[in-house]
């Protein structure tokens, strides 16, 4: 009973209704799956950072996990979290009464995510139907829409595409595994009708037609290899078939929903393909993110071509996805500012898989193709896979060597680059210590791959056509002020510390170093504040225009937007590696300086054991943080890329411009945390100096550094490196692994100094001392 | 059951919530479903009756506060409601019944002025049962156009029985006035709620030490046992 679903019953307009009612209700579940995604991320992101935090088993016993501050008796004392043991403070953990125990956020936000999964929930939908009714109706609504003998072969094609991969695949699989699905089927059997004969047809190939709750559900990573697979199976050949095989479909709708799987695919192995460049350009920090885009885009298409196969009315023939044909089909032919920049970023793109290509094998040259059908899916009858090989080998080197505008784009990306390159060189030319060079270097790679990035940003301007080349010129050289700044104080420093004032007075010497710190800190802020203003008033002006333009100034502004947005991101990022630059010198200098200081140190300064560990790890907790940050960066490197990419499928309709100004949002949260986490950092350096760090006999804390911090930094960049090596990107990752064989040079030389130097700071009687690490 | 409280947030777009919760409406025809959901999300009443074709859903965020056992506070949690509004027309009849499996939580709605409405909600209760996600599902009966009191067929009396029987929460609401239209789509809430904890609950072998709580609340009705999730 209430088995059977019979919409004959219903008039086109009321079919029309429930179809509405039925895409809004897929929209709604597609937000919720990509936010449960979200917050999964989040709590992967966290747990991984615990883990690897906890390798040092005794880290925990003195620090929250969760902040890394240090316990205090009374002021901040620890807790054990319910659910993960681990110790938290009292910030960082929340009290439940039901079970009256203290839990950590993110075990918080674990349970959250477990019970809003309603695991149980689909669990009992899934044991006692098919699939759940929007799904149901939607199927049926197809049965009941597509009634004509010619038409219905070729729309079971068209369902069996939409309703494939990878869905498919994942629901055959989970279908199989979990042993149900058969006690519901009587629930199709009583279609009548043409829905019968679907049905049969159904039968044939065994659920693979429908939409289930495994599809909200599955193993994303798996859809997103299957797609690849596809791909790489016949890049060539399925497009083309598929075309065929409904030559005379009257829809264009259908059509639309064709193009859209295209796109999807071309979207997704592009988006594989930046993930397989982003490491290049800042490498220790891809671990966070890159898979789980991957994922969640994938599995966004996937629901997306679920929901808008193709409305099968055809009242809205100009979807937005032959908006986005218009707009590719204008790059292939148009003009070529517009046509440069996605090329440059392929262009880019296959370079560095080019040099991975005998480590990846052919899944390059697939995916190159792939990139491409980006633009000219606008041609899907065209046998397009050679064409646009062709472009993509034509266009690489035209389009770079053509001069112009986009030229000048590049030009200012190597002004630059190189400058900072060369800067760094000099810098190492002063003979500082091994440590420090290496930390320069390191840091300032950083600083000259955001940089680079800044240049395509400029790109992105030219794009929109609005130039605001000077200002970004201005800011970098702002940004090369004051790393001219940061280098005359290596000199300075480095003929200083030899001197004899610096012994005398390490005080004073400390008091300025940080007085210098807290200035590049406000300068920092300022300029942000400043980009962020001017960032609310462009947005206020392009408001307007935008409530009453046409669709193409809403294009464009929304083009315009993302790219101021993404202007002020990089200027964010840019000086914030700058400010890390800055610290690492700075601490470095210290320690080269205590180290002459602290030769001899006075016999009433010995310290005591433990506090000498605290110290070393306090610092090494500091490094860690950095490339925490460092991580963030690059997640916002994403989101410019993400950005980037709207820019280029820019249509008008609404939908795209509320997601345009979600990610807008979001990377403005990022650019937020990012910030917050560096002046976190900084008032650890300061609580760190200011807490009253005693003076430690030099021998205890060089052992405490060596012997502990080292294989903790080791372990931390070895994280974050792996997936590098599974990747395959040999080039980024050989760059990464001679840094960190000089890391952990640098350490005996540089940290160990470091650590003596805040030793040497302040003297504090021992007893005081005693009470700290406790509790 | 006035434990939990719940506020509304005027943002709804975002993906700022912790939980999403589906409720369905349903009951006769002209039992006031749609005005119903109409004035708990937008507290507005419209007179007009107009037949909702096939389904159509609502959406409204609230803040739920969760009651310690001592009626202490607790957890706040966002949350974001779907709430399905489905034809009572049984020509709609099949449709609608294939959303119930999309629902968490159920008010079944009756018109206190038309016995004949209530006398069906014996049959809504079997279709719930036969088409929910679990044969016992959370539910809330709901005696709706509570303000029409001289034209009253069905008594409070009555009515709480059946409920009692069926061991699920009763309320006389008036979507024209608003009387207890939030307090009955609360308490619903407040059971799926408890029933998301608990079966989290269960499936973990660490956190059963208290768990309990919420199933003692539960055990002083005995018709709706808990499904064994």
């Amino acid at each position: 009973m209430g088995r059977k679903l019979d919409l004959s019953k219903l008039t086109d307009e009321e079919a029309k209704h429930v179809w509405e009612v039925v895409q809004r209700d897929f929209d709604l579940r597609k937000k919720e799956e990509e936010r449960l995604e979200e917050l999964k991320c989040k709590i992967d992101q966290e747990s991984s950072k615990r883990e690897f935090l906890t390798n040092q088993s005794h880290l925990n016993e003195t620090h929250c996990v969760h902040c890394l501050q240090p316990f205090k008796f009374l002021l901040n004392s620890k807790r054990q979290c319910l659910d993960c043991r681990f110790y938290t403070c009292k910030n960082c953990s929340r009290y439940n009464k039901k079970e009256q125990g203290w839990v950590c956020d993110p075990c918080r936000l674990s349970r959250i995510v477990r019970i809003g999964s309603l695991e149980w929930y689909y669990e009992h939908v899934r044991s006692r139907f098919k699939r759940f009714g929007s799904a149901k109706v939607l199927q049926s609504l197809y049965g009941r829409l597509q009634p004509g003998q010619g038409v219905k072969s070729t729309f079971l094609g068209l369902h069996d595409r939409v309703y494939s991969l990878p869905d498919i695949n994942s629901e055959c699989q989970l279908l199989t595994s979990s042993g149900i699905g058969d006690d519901s089927d009587d629930e199709d059997g009583v279609l009548r009708g043409a829905e019968a004969e679907c049905y049969s047809r159904m039968r044939k190939t065994k659920r693979l037609l429908s939409v289930h709750p495994f599809d909200f559900e599955l193993d994303s990573e798996y859809s997103a290899q299957s797609r690849r697979q596809s791909l790489q199976l016949s890049p060539a050949a399925s497009s083309p078939d598929a075309f065929q095989s409904f030559p005379d479909f009257p829809n264009s709708a259908e059509d639309a929903s064709q193009k859209e799987s295209r796109i999807a695919e071309a979207d997704l192995v592009f988006h594989h393909i930046l993930q397989e460049q982003g490491p290049g350009a800042s490498p220790p920090e891809q671990h966070f993110s890159t898979e789980v885009r991957l994922t969640v885009n994938s599995r966004r298409r996937s629901l997306e071509r679920n929901v808008k196969p193709g409305s099968p009315w055809n009242e809205q023939p100009q979807s937005r996805y032959s908006a986005d044909m218009d707009t590719s089909d204008e790059d292939v032919k148009g003009a070529q500012f517009h046509a440069y920049l996605p090329h440059h970023a392929k262009c880019q793109n296959r370079a560095s898989s080019q040099e991975n290509a005998s480590h990846s094998g052919n899944q390059v040259p697939n995916s190159c193709r792939t990139s491409c059908e980006t633009k000219s899916v606008a041609k899907p009858l065209l046998p397009y896979t050679v064409l646009v090989i062709c472009e993509v080998q034509d266009g690489s080197e035209e389009k770079r060597s053509s001069g112009g505008k986009p030229r000048a784009g590049r030009g200012s990306e190597e002004a630059g680059v190189h400058p900072l390159v060369l800067r760094l060189e000099e810098m190492e030319g002063l003979r500082l210590a091994g440590g420090q060079r290496q930390a320069v270097r390191d840091l300032g790679q950083r600083a000259a791959d955001c940089i680079v990035l800044s240049s395509k940003a400029v790109a992105l301007e030219l794009l929109t056509g609005t130039s605001r080349i000077h200002e970004l010129n201005k800011r970098m050289s702002a940004i090369e002020s004051m790393l001219n700044r940061l280098e005359e104080k290596i000199l300075v420093r480095s003929d200083e510390s030899p001197a004899p004032e610096s012994q005398l007075d390490p005080d004073a010497e400390e008091e300025e170093l940080k007085r210098k710190l807290e200035e590049l800190a406000s300068n920092i802020s300022d300029k942000e504040v400043s980009s962020e203003e001017e960032e609310r008033e462009e947005k206020k002006r392009m408001q307007k225009p935008e409530i009453s333009s046409s669709s193409d100034d809403m294009a464009r502004d929304a083009r315009k937007r993302s790219s101021a947005q993404a202007l002020s991101e990089i200027t964010a990022k840019v000086l914030r590696a700058i400010n890390a630059t800055e610290e690492a010198v700075c601490e470095s200098l210290h320690g080269e300086s205590q180290c002459n200081g602290s030769c001899a140190p006075p016999a009433g300064q010995l310290p005591s054991l433990g506090d000498g560990k605290e110290v070393a790890e306090a610092y090494r907790e500091l490094e860690e943080n950095v490339y925490l940050t460092a991580g963030k960066t690059y997640q916002l490197e994403k989101t410019l890329k993400e950005l980037e990419e709207g820019t280029r499928h820019s249509s008008t309709t609404d939908s795209e411009l509320s997601e345009l100004e979600d990610k807008v949002a979001s990377a403005a949260a990022q650019v937020q945390q990012a910030e917050s986490e560096i002046s976190d950092i900084e008032s650890r350096i300061a609580a760190l100096s200011a807490a009253g760090l005693t003076v430690k006999s030099v021998e205890k804390a060089r052992k405490k550094s060596s012997g502990q911090a080292m294989p903790g930094l080791q372990g931390f960049r070895r994280k974050f490196d792996s997936p590098l090596e599974i990747n395959g990107l040999d080039d980024s990752f050989d760059r990464n692994s001679v840094y960190r064989g000089s890391l952990t040079q640098r350490n005996p030389n540089g940290k160990n100094r470091r650590v003596e130097r805040l030793f040497a700071v302040r003297t504090q009687p021992p007893g005081r001392i005693a009470g700290l690490g406790s509790v | 059951m006035s434990r939990a409280r719940f506020l509304k947030i005027s943002t709804m777009t975002d993906g700022d919530y912790d939980y999403l919760i589906k409720l369905l409406a349903l009951g006769d025809s002209g039992v006031g479903k749609t005005t119903f959901l109409y004035r708990y999300t937008d507290n507005k009443f419209n007179p007009k009756f107009i037949t909702t074709v096939g389904i159509d859903f609502r959406e409204k965020r609230v803040v739920y506060n969760s009651r310690g056992p001592n009626g202490s506070p607790g957890k706040a949690f966002k949350v974001h409601l779907q709430l399905w509004d489905t034809a009572g027309q049984e020509r709609f009849r099949s449709l609608t019944t294939a959303f119930f499996r999309d629902a968490m939580g159920f008010l079944l709605m009756f018109d206190l002025t038309s016995q004949q409405s209530f006398l069906n909600v014996r049959n809504w209760m079997s279709q719930l049962q036969a088409n929910a996600y679990c044969e016992n599902p959370d539910i809330v009966l709901i005696g709706n156009k509570a303000d029409l009191s001289d034209q009253r067929e069905v008594n409070e009396r009555q009515a709480k029985d059946l409920a009692d029987k069926y061991g699920i929460p009763y309320f006389e609401t008036s979507a024209a006035t608003g009387q207890n239209v939030e307090k009955a789509v609360d308490t619903l809430l407040d059971l799926i709620m408890k029933r998301m904890e608990q079966c989290v609950d269960k499936t973990q072998v660490s956190d059963t030490a208290n768990g309990g709580s919420s199933g003692k609340l539960d055990s002083a009705k005995p018709e709706e046992k808990k499904c064994a999730c």
